[in-house]
């Protein structure tokens, strides 16, 4: 009974956030009553603890100050990583100027257009390439074709929604939504790495510098652009991230919820199953047997929206399946845009041939966060471990080749990765040149990639 | 002429200890401590002991990186943006060389540098490109053999910019006394939107490594250390003019010329006599003569040089006007040339693009220059003024860019990058910013110069 009156007491409505996002970075580390011997020795805990979420503590025990204290830092937290986002958007606009401006280039030695005003429109349009368009049109028609079932239905929706607002600019809104969702991914992440960072005991100024090295390694990803365009995955991202950070914080029913959102944002939800069973499955104390490597459990009646957060991603997916089994009678139609990996025979194409970059631009991210991720292994929490298990599985079962022109989806997903993006963000701190490696390799490879989808030559 | 020899080697290693031992007597232990040395009031040098093992390790691992960077860059943008959209299905299996990608490297001045390297001048319009760049790219090629051009240029390009890696790293440790400003001031150089030119084929390496070298050691008050970088630095860049007057400021800092108390004197005449005494000893008017005069030197000697070779004595500097359309015009009438030809351009076209890239740095390396005047010393200031009036002095009056190639001289402006790195400490959403502002916009300038654009 005490424990249900303690998770009562401690549901999101009593954060700061009411979202379930709320924690205290900086705020001073409350002594959990069931601290393990690695996480009192503050050694090799450094990443591994499990230690008691917030939500561990009692909210009896949280004096006011340190409730304003943990509303403060909250918000600094948010400033924080929605100035670091407002300012990739900026840097973004400037790119897309250039990147549109200079695509006829080849044809300014002949006088051209050297002097011509394009279009203004053609700065928007130009981010509406590849599954953009279907997302569009599944806005404005629904889903009128088979071809559109791989697109889940949320960011269409919210399309919709917003296109009310904006009036018949479509790509407009399916552009605000995909940014805003960007900016809830961004504010997600700098959430977590927070919270993790509060976890390990981390000084207030280490944790800002964390949370900035973090997210500029998230906006670095090569890949990142897609949030700007109108793709589903920052709406994606961020409900996702919002999940985990719920679930790490035993805030279940806020899990639940951004859970099931997921689920019907993106198929790339499916990977939150396991992390979440794990993190649930830790607090309960069913891994205690692991030791100190489990973590610590809780005590008291599960809460009932823990199971509903297990299963929310896979039961909003089997309804839009459902949707799309009444709507074109194969449920399976939702997957069509994914298939056996085929990088592999662009990765064995001939040397300094397009197939081949195209390959190792796909592969060769994925190697290295296949890499990465063995390397934190031993020191991250084990639910982002399988979080990373389970996103490595859904990329090496997709991506595809199109005619000639292999396709990078397998990559894109890697921009979910978060747990990884936390651990090169910590490395980033103490190591300038591997921030260089890391922020300036990401952002010009991403240039890039962006040229390439400005210019009409994205197939993901 | 032993005792000759001697004493050479005396001064010799009194000028290596000034630059690189550290020093007890000039402990500058804090920013503040830092503020007031480099105030007009204060005459010693600020001198730091650096971390030289730290600065060249650290420096050597982000030139390391940033080279990685542009090689796998060169690999993308040469395979994707070549393509110009959509795949050409015929074209998914061409493959290129090694040697195509390097030399995608070699476009605009960078064909000039290795043709002289290979040839020497031969004609009078390439004097506008000095010779020691393409002097160091000729001693490479005489290892490498007289095929290696391209890749000889890229040699010293890159081996140069690691110079100006650490001396980068060292200025900047030098001003701020902690190696987290010297590896962000380094970082934002890096970031800058163009300084893929540092390992392109030109003289920015060469030049950014002089002149902050210059910069370093009359900050430090290693004299005779300035001279000998001025004087390379002239024969580099004529922009390398643009070192004189801090050097001069410096120098006249740190003998207390500028202080008011010097001049707060009954009779100016006798106290004005004893400046010149104090300056006419033998060590003060070698450390000073040989410094003023490094940069000019250099331009003098390759001016006469390509007199005798041309047989005409102010060909070095007509070329500029005669073949490279390089007008000097007073700023009253260069600058609202260039607003007015910047405001005939049409909006969201590839001219304004192309404008923009030179103007906009102009615009806010002016005011940062103008902003940071109170935060940073006055001979970094002179430096910055002695840059931007360069950049806007001699305009291409026949294009719709006056001031081209202005974003790529500006390249060199460290102090406003230690001023950045200052300010981004404590604002993530600054270096946010800048940072991927400058690699995203330095990415699609270097995929359009990679792939044969107008980008000089």
């Amino acid at each position: 009974m005490e424990r249900e009156a303690q998770e009562k007491m401690m549901t999101p409505q009593d954060t700061p956030s009411a979202s379930g996002l709320a924690f205290a970075a900086g705020a001073p580390q409350v002594a959990s009553p069931q601290r393990t011997p690695i996480d009192a020795a503050g050694d090799a805990s450094d990443d591994v603890s499990d230690v008691s979420d917030v939500s561990d503590v009692s909210a009896t025990q949280r004096a006011p100050d340190a409730q304003r204290q943990d509303a403060a830092s909250w918000r600094e937290v948010v400033i924080q990583s929605s100035l670091i986002w407002l300012m990739t958007r900026v840097a973004y606009l400037m790119y897309t100027y250039y990147a549109v401006v200079t695509r006829d280039e080849s044809q300014v030695s002949r006088g051209r257009i050297a002097n011509m005003t394009l279009p203004s429109s053609l700065f928007v349009t130009s981010w509406g390439n590849g599954a953009a368009a279907w997302y569009i049109n599944i806005a404005r028609q629904g889903y009128a074709t088979p071809q559109a079932a791989p697109y889940f239905p949320l960011y269409p929706l919210l399309i919709k929604l917003v296109s009310y607002i904006v009036g018949s600019h479509a790509l407009v809104a399916g552009m605000i939504v995909a940014n805003l969702g960007a900016l809830g991914a961004f504010i997600a992440l700098g959430l977590l790495v927070a919270h993790e960072s509060q976890r390990r005991a981390v000084a207030p100024a280490d944790t800002s510098s964390a949370i900035t090295r973090t997210l500029l390694a998230f906006a670095a990803f090569p890949l990142a652009f897609l949030m700007v365009a109108a793709y589903a995955d920052g709406v994606a991202l961020a409900l996702i991230f919002a999940a985990l950070l719920c679930a790490r914080r035993a805030a279940w029913r806020w899990a639940a919820l951004w859970a099931a959102l997921a689920g019907l944002t993106h198929p790339i939800a499916i990977i939150l199953v396991l992390p979440l069973l794990w993190e649930y499955g830790r607090q309960r104390g069913w891994f205690s047997q692991l030791g100190a490597r489990s973590g610590p459990t809780m005590a008291g009646a599960p809460s009932l929206f823990a199971p509903l957060a297990l299963v929310a991603a896979p039961l909003t997916m089997a309804l839009y399946l459902l949707f799309v089994l009444v709507r074109f009678g194969d449920p399976l139609l939702a997957f069509a845009a994914t298939g056996v990996a085929g990088q592999a025979s662009g990765f064995l194409a001939p040397a300094g041939s397009y197939a081949q970059a195209s390959a190792l631009a796909d592969l060769g991210l994925f190697l290295i966060f296949v890499a990465l991720t063995l390397a934190s292994v031993r020191r991250a929490p084990i639910a982002f471990t399988l979080f990373m298990a389970g996103l490595l599985l859904v990329c090496l079962t997709t991506g595809v080749v199109t005619g000639s022109d292999p396709a990078f989806n397998a990559a894109r997903y890697l921009l979910a990765a978060a747990p990884i993006f936390l651990v090169v963000g910590r490395w980033m701190e103490r190591r300038p040149w591997f921030d260089l490696l890391v922020v300036g390799g990401g952002f010009t490879l991403q240039a890039i990639f962006a040229i390439v989808f400005l210019w009409g030559g994205w197939v993901a | 002429m032993l005792e000759t020899l001697a004493g050479w080697r005396a001064t010799v290693r009194a000028s290596l200890h000034d630059l690189f031992a550290p020093s007890e007597t000039h402990p500058l232990s804090t920013h503040a401590q830092q503020l007031e040395r480099s105030a007009p009031t204060a005459t010693a040098p600020i001198w730091r002991a650096l971390p030289w093992r730290a600065i060249i390790t650290q420096a050597t691992a982000m030139w390391l990186v940033i080279r990685l960077i542009y090689a796998a860059f060169t690999y993308f943008a040469i395979l994707f943006v070549a393509q110009g959209g959509p795949v050409d299905p015929a074209r998914v299996f061409t493959t290129v060389t090694p040697q195509v990608l390097m030399n995608a490297w070699k476009e605009w001045d960078g064909v000039w540098y290795v043709h002289i390297a290979a040839y020497g001048y031969t004609t009078w319009q390439p004097t506008a490109f000095y010779p020691f760049y393409p002097l160091l790219i000729h001693l490479v090629m005489l290892v490498l053999g007289p095929g290696s051009g391209v890749l000889s240029a890229l040699i010293v390009a890159n081996l140069s910019g690691l110079g100006a890696c650490v001396a980068v790293a060292a200025l900047a440790y030098n001003e701020e006394g902690d190696e987290e400003t010297a590896w962000r001031t380094l970082r934002l150089t890096i970031a800058y939107p163009l300084a893929f030119f540092l390992a392109a084929p030109y003289t920015e390496s060469l030049f950014l490594a002089l002149a902050m070298a210059t910069l370093l050691c009359a900050r430090r008050g290693a004299w005779r250390w300035v001279a000998f970088w001025a004087f390379l630095a002239g024969l580099t860049r004529i922009t390398a003019v643009i070192l004189i007057l801090p050097i001069l400021w410096e120098y006249g800092r740190q003998q207390g010329w500028w202080l008011r108390a010097t001049w707060y004197v009954p009779n100016h005449t006798q106290q004005a006599l004893k400046l010149l005494g104090d300056l006419a000893q033998p060590r003060n008017l070698l450390n000073f003569g040989l410094a003023i005069i490094a940069t000019p030197l250099a331009i003098v000697l390759y001016g006469v040089y390509v007199w005798r070779l041309f047989g005409h004595p102010l060909l070095l500097f007509n070329v500029q006007r005669d073949y490279w359309n390089h007008q000097p015009l007073p700023l009253w009438t260069s600058i609202p040339l260039a607003l007015r030809l910047f405001l005939a351009t049409h909006a969201r076209s590839y001219v304004q693009s192309h404008v923009l890239m030179d103007l906009a740095p102009l615009v806010v390396c002016a005011v940062l220059t103008a902003v940071g005047a109170r935060k940073l010393p006055l001979s970094f200031t002179l430096y910055m003024v002695g840059l931007l009036y360069l950049c806007v002095s001699t305009p291409l009056i026949d294009s719709p860019d006056p001031y081209g190639s202005a974003g790529r001289y500006l390249l060199v402006s460290v102090p406003l990058f230690l001023l950045l790195a200052r300010w981004s400490a404590h604002r993530p959403w600054l270096e946010t910013l800048l940072i991927s502002a400058g690699f995203l916009l330095q990415a699609i300038f270097l995929a359009t110069y990679l792939t044969g654009g107008v980008v000089t």
